[in-house]
């Protein structure tokens, strides 16, 4: 923790850090916040510090079971809702969401290093990487799909639909140079999943995802080299 | 932690990519903690879900933009949800939740699921033990600044104080909960 007050001019900014923190300050103290953190490290860390807290103690309000139907509604607001939107309309609006998602990810980067401007410096605007999805299938029937995302942590995602699996499988990302690599193995029962993961390897480098039994045979791959 | 299912960031990417499943998996995890954040601060069960199903509408709309960089998940949706709340308390100037009955709520608060205790931090405790040790005066002064967005000069109206009492009263008490959590960090 940085000892915030030990440097005289960093004294007066205290409470207005905090104020800053909680997201009450406005007017001409935050722009001489503003002015004084670009040229203090330590009071940048003190501010993170104190943003984590604020967090944190918006985070200890109880969870409270909602409404009955709440997530029917919450989903349908969000044009979320399987069982009446035929599947070749949703992988539809699904490849433009995912073009509409990558194009914004990347600017996403650029507006954080617009509006960080005066404040902590961003951090590169590659690292935030790119999403792609791939149809899962097995035996030319689709089963689900594959989402893997670029940037600092690279995570690999599978949906699955109604397998009628109910048996643990291992997921393999089979690399462009040809090795196989296991990076996860969970329980798919006989309705429809989620399982996600961080990946071991960079997306780029992985050629195609497949799904195995206990035994080893392959259930459903995805092609994740277009 | 490391907690069984896909992680937020994970589910938030295959929201923003139209993946129907990643969305209700999103949405289970986080309903019982948007609404209860929304019902903590407004009171009213009815407009706390307008106020959750707004929430989720928005993390929808701006998955694609959520930078992991600036913050946990779990952070960027509750304040999305108590900025939702807030706004609804100023434009129907509704009565919001005393900040004490917030305080005792998230001071004895721990009835999360286990998805939902794998998404709060691990240093909750400690921080709760902290909040739970501050003069009442600074934890309502906190609570109002941070939960309800109130400014200084708001608190200061609200509790009958001068401003600066008021500004030190949330810097006060916002100090100590940072040495407790800060602390609960490293020592995890």
């Amino acid at each position: 923790m940085s000892e915030h007050g030990t440097r005289p001019d960093c004294e007066p900014f205290g409470e207005d850090l905090v104020l800053f923190a909680t997201g009450t300050l406005s007017g001409p103290a935050r722009t001489e916040l503003l002015e004084h953190l670009a040229a203090c490290p330590n009071c940048r860390i003190d501010l993170e510090q104190y943003a984590e807290t604020a967090d944190a103690l918006l985070g200890l309000s109880g969870g409270v079971e909602p409404p009955a139907g709440f997530e029917v509604r919450a989903l349908e607001r969000m044009g979320v809702n399987e069982t009446v939107v035929p599947i070749g309309r949703r992988w539809r609006r699904r490849a433009l969401a995912v073009a509409a998602a990558v194009v914004l990810v990347v600017a996403g980067g650029a507006i954080g290093a617009g509006v960080m401007s005066g404040g902590p410096a961003p951090r590169p605007a590659e690292a935030s990487g790119s999403i792609h999805v791939a149809s899962l299938d097995y035996d030319g029937t689709r089963v689900g799909h594959v989402t893997v995302s670029g940037g600092d942590e690279p995570w690999l995602l599978m949906s699955l639909s109604g397998t009628g699996w109910d048996q643990q499988v291992t997921c393999e990302a089979v690399l462009t140079d040809g090795r196989h690599v296991v990076v996860g193995s969970f329980w798919v029962g006989s309705g429809p999943s989620v399982w996600g993961v961080r990946l071991p390897v960079a997306p780029s480098e992985i050629s195609r995802a497949v799904v195995l039994d206990a035994h080893g045979d392959v259930l459903a791959s995805a092609e994740l080299r277009a | 932690m490391e907690r069984d299912g896909p992680t937020d960031e994970a589910l938030l990417a295959g929201l923003a990519a139209g993946d129907e499943l990643a969305a209700t998996a999103f949405v289970r995890r986080y309903q019982r903690r948007i609404f209860g954040l929304a019902v903590g601060m407004v009171g009213d069960p009815a407009l706390a879900e307008e106020i959750a199903q707004e929430a989720f509408l928005r993390v929808w709309r701006h998955a694609a933009v959520y930078d992991a960089r600036r913050g946990a998940v779990a952070s960027w949706v509750l304040t999305i949800t108590r900025n939702l709340a807030v706004d609804a308390i100023r434009m129907r100037r509704s009565v919001p939740v005393d900040p004490d009955d917030f305080a005792r709520t998230a001071l004895v608060s721990d009835d999360r699921s286990p998805e939902e205790a794998a998404v709060t931090a691990d240093a909750a405790p400690g921080l709760r033990r902290a909040l739970a040790t501050l003069p009442p005066d600074q934890r309502r002064a906190l609570v109002l600044a941070v939960v309800h967005g109130h400014s200084a000069a708001e608190v200061s109206e609200e509790e009958g104080i001068p401003l600066g009492t008021a500004k030190t009263r949330i810097r006060a008490g916002m100090a100590k909960l940072r040495t407790a959590w800060v602390g609960g960090q490293v020592t995890r």
